[in-house]
């Protein structure tokens, strides 16, 4: 007996475990990305800061414009890499979101 | 004294018995005073007898059909007479499937009736393949439909995230006490309007998603279709096929019919054949026994008609005063030829001396007065003339004493 699934067969693994990939792959994400920006955050607070005003201080120049300088490159440091761990999440999360229409489509990533 | 007609009779009997083997009755057969036509009916039924014989039935029975005659089964009234000989019928063949017989139209219904299913299976499969492809298509425009929310959602989460850093990371250079740092909130700003391209770019592509869905939908329903028409070309082929075999088997059965009717053909005609055969030799028989008997019959006629003349001969002899016995050659010739002979015979023997002599003698003998037989007169006689020819003396007595004188 003749049957339309000798004729026709969607290419491609099933749809399902596209999307249960893409679900661990966007929790993995984010875990991951909150895990870096606490270390980020912790590693500019609690070491890079004190040890930087400290190592100033035995120089004698706390006060002077090179330790300002100093602290504002540290920071920027700090910021740019936290946000581009947020800007990568986001990019990530919304490719995963894209990719979950395209899986569904039976388009293989 | 037996009349004429009695020994008749009992010659024909003897002769009846003869033939049958068994005493024959013949009272009433035949009326007195006409004795030669008395024999002939006689002896026509022994020509029956004997044709009778021939073809094995008595006579006054039946009459004998020649198809029994043959050993064939005579058929019954408007019956083809080789069908009491058990010709064949198509249905009666193994294997064999009469054109539009019970077994061939039932295989064609089934095969129609599962082409049929396999038809509808296949609409119902693409009506249901359909069904899915239209709600997976509107699953999928709906996610794309949520894209340019989700992507706002995913900026506005990573936006924050960056603003807290900034907020964190001015106040904790704050918390040092060192003058001359910069402005709080302007560490990410590059960063932040980069990222607003980047999600700029991200919203740019959801139509082109858009489209992808209907089209992967549309390839979708036209493979279906296609799957649909590939599935439809088999069952016709299938059906195609079929229609072939079964025209072809029709020609076969045609052939075969046609081929056990000239078959049925030859064997009439050789059964035809035969039985005019076989009627043929029966008439021969019967011609065969009808000559045989009409042979017999003339051959009993002439025994007849010399036995006649013979016992009318004695029977004038000893019907006459003093006869006791006669002397007769043996007539071994027809009636006629003998009367012939017998007339020529005595003509002769009447020029002889002795016929005249013993005329003379047996004339005196009636005329005297003495008894004397015939024997008596003849043993007198032959003493008297010892060479006197026998038959001129037969004659003699013949004429004097068989014409009553």
């Amino acid at each position: 007996m003749a049957s339309l699934l000798d004729y026709y067969q969607p290419t491609g693994p099933s749809s399902a475990f596209t999307q249960a990939d893409i679900n661990a792959r966007a929790g993995e994400q984010a875990e991951d990305a909150g895990l870096s920006q606490t270390l980020l955050k912790r590693q500019f607070e609690t070491r890079t800061l004190p040890d930087l005003v400290n190592r100033q201080a035995g120089r004698g120049a706390f006060f002077s414009s090179a330790s300002s300088n100093a602290l504002n490159r540290a920071g920027e440091d700090y910021v740019t890499e936290s946000a581009d761990v947020s800007r990568l999440l986001q990019r990530s999360l919304a490719n995963l979101s894209r990719n979950r229409i395209l899986a569904g489509l039976g388009v293989s990533i | 004294m037996a009349s004429l007609a009695e020994i008749a009779k009992r010659v024909a009997a003897n002769a009846l018995s003869s033939y049958t083997g068994r005493p024959a009755s013949l009272s009433g057969a035949q009326p007195a005073g006409s004795p030669s036509s008395s024999l002939l009916d006689v002896a026509r039924r022994v020509g029956s007898a004997a044709l009778a014989s021939q073809v094995g039935r008595l006579p006054g029975g039946a009459p004998t059909a020649v198809s029994e005659l043959a050993g064939l089964t005579a058929p019954a009234p408007g019956q083809n007479a080789l069908a009491v000989g058990g010709v064949p019928t198509l249905a009666g063949l193994p294997g064999f499937s009469a054109p539009g017989s019970g077994a061939a139209a039932n295989y064609d219904r089934q095969f129609t009736e599962s082409l049929g299913r396999a038809r509808s299976g296949i609409e119902t499969q693409l009506r249901n393949a359909l069904t899915e492809v239209g709600r997976q298509e509107a699953s999928q425009l709906q996610a794309v439909g949520q894209l340019p929310g989700e992507y706002a959602r995913l900026a506005d989460l990573a936006r924050a995230q960056v603003n807290e850093t900034t907020t964190n990371a001015d106040a904790a250079l704050a918390a040092t006490g060192v003058q001359g740092l910069a402005p709080a909130g302007t560490g990410a700003a590059p960063l932040l309007s980069a990222m607003a391209l980047g999600q700029a770019t991200q919203q740019a592509g959801v139509p082109l998603l858009d489209l992808g869905v209907r089209d992967t939908a549309g390839r979708a329903r036209g493979g279906l279709e296609q799957a649909k028409l590939s599935a439809f070309e088999r069952i016709d082929s299938e059906e195609r096929q079929y229609a072939a075999q079964r025209a072809a088997e029709e020609r076969d059965n045609a052939m075969r019919v046609a081929q056990m009717q000239y078959e049925a053909k030859v064997a009439q005609t050789r059964a035809a054949n035969d039985m005019k055969m076989a009627q043929f030799e029966a008439a021969q028989r019967q011609q065969t026994a009808r000559d045989e008997a009409a042979q017999a019959n003339a051959l009993r006629d002439q025994d007849f008609q010399r036995d006649i003349f013979k016992l009318e001969l004695g029977a004038k002899l000893r019907g006459s005063p003093g006869a006791t016995s006669g002397n007769f050659g043996a007539l071994e010739v027809s009636a006629k030829k003998g009367s012939a002979i017998a007339s020529s015979a005595a003509d002769k023997y009447r020029d002889d001396s002795a016929y005249r002599l013993f005329v003379s003698a047996i004339n005196q003998a009636r005329a005297g007065d003495d008894e004397v037989t015939l024997d008596q007169l003849t043993a007198q006689f032959t003493a008297k003339y010892p060479k006197a020819n026998r038959n001129a003396m037969s004659l003699a007595m013949y004429d004097v004493l068989g014409a009553g004188k």
